[in-house]
């Protein structure tokens, strides 16, 4: 039960970190996840075998787009971007983790530890 | 350098992905792991424990394929090659055929630059309607795969194919003359071949893929961004 729980937690915080990336910018796989590392300041990290069955799962919901485009170096890469679709799911997103967060806090003192 | 694709199809193989779903996903993950090497490489790791960084990305890959199985829409995955390349293919080869013979119906005859060395023989034709239609024809097919999320290749080949046919038909013709035409001499049999080549796949070639250049470009990533709002 624990585990399904963390679990859920993990996703649900995947999704939310992947989709205000995007919303910034299209990135590809290893950026997002370079950038994810980065702006966590560690905190969260991504390989691979966790990021891109993520992104799929994501597009396949119509949130986020990929396509196939050169990057800087002059390969190819599959850019994400958020869909209109994704763009209205973020803001109830933000909502549900503020609220779960400052329900957390009231009942174990996060911000205070 | 490092096949990062082939050792990432030869780890999904067999793992439950279909053939046609692995390309692209072999692809995205194959350039994840050359991402990952050079990064490993310009913090300095020597080229062995870059690789094994890399790898480190994934524990098991067969988790990993059941993962994105359950993942990619499947009807878009079986499909991928046929929308991003077939498709395009087929609809430009139509069009330029189609576009061909039409005129040709029109009564509209293409100018003979150069006759030929003796009566019947092939020439150098130019064929200005259906060379000003090609482009279009080019830029349909390019467009069609991009819209597909075709690749660069794919494009281009899409964009080409009418072209592809007649080099593949002309081989052909080309073995079965030297084998049947005994007293032809090499040289006519090149000229004309080569004449052929002008015409049909050359000058139609460089119009078609003149029409596909503008959607071969990399998109800047506004205009990306702006595709998918």
């Amino acid at each position: 039960m624990v585990k399904r729980v963390r679990s859920k937690i993990a996703r649900g915080s995947a999704e939310l970190a992947i989709l205000s990336l995007l919303d910034k910018q299209p990135l590809y796989g290893f950026e997002i996840a370079k950038r994810i590392e980065e702006d966590s300041g560690g905190a969260l990290k991504f390989n691979l075998a966790s990021l891109y069955p993520m992104l799929y799962e994501l597009e396949k919901r119509a949130w986020i787009k990929g396509r196939w485009e050169a990057n800087k170096a002059g390969r190819d890469r599959r850019y994400y971007c958020l869909t209109p679709a994704g763009k209205k799911k973020l803001a109830p997103l933000r909502h549900e983790w503020h609220s779960f967060f400052r329900a957390l806090d009231l009942l174990a003192g996060v911000t205070r530890a | 350098m490092r096949d990062w694709q082939k050792l990432v199809r030869e780890r999904l193989s067999g793992r439950g992905l279909a053939v046609a779903q692995q390309d692209e996903v072999v692809a995205e993950l194959a350039g994840h792991l050359e991402d990952r090497f050079e990064r490993e490489r310009a913090l300095g790791l020597d080229e062995p424990d870059a690789i094994r960084c890399a790898l480190n990305e994934v524990d098991d890959w067969h988790a990993l394929a059941r993962r994105i199985y359950r993942a990619r829409p499947q009807e878009d995955f079986m499909n991928y090659r046929t929308k991003s390349l077939w498709v395009p293919a087929l609809v430009c080869t139509l069009a330029a055929m189609g576009s061909r013979m039409l005129l040709v119906i029109e009564g509209i005859e293409p100018r003979v630059l150069y006759a030929g060395s003796k009566a019947g023989s092939m020439g150098l034709e130019i064929y200005l309607p259906w060379l000003v239609m090609l482009p279009v024809i080019g830029a349909l097919a390019a467009y069609l795969s991009r819209r597909a999320d075709g690749k660069r290749p794919a494009r281009i080949v899409a964009a080409l194919f009418p072209c592809l046919i007649f080099v593949g038909l002309f081989l052909l013709g080309l073995t079965v003359t030297i084998f049947s035409h005994h007293r032809t001499p090499a040289h006519e049999l090149l000229i004309a071949f080569g004449l052929a080549d002008l015409n049909w796949i050359v000058i139609p070639g460089a119009a078609l893929f003149l029409g596909a250049l503008p959607f071969l470009r990399p998109v800047r990533l506004g205009d990306a961004r702006l595709a998918g709002q």
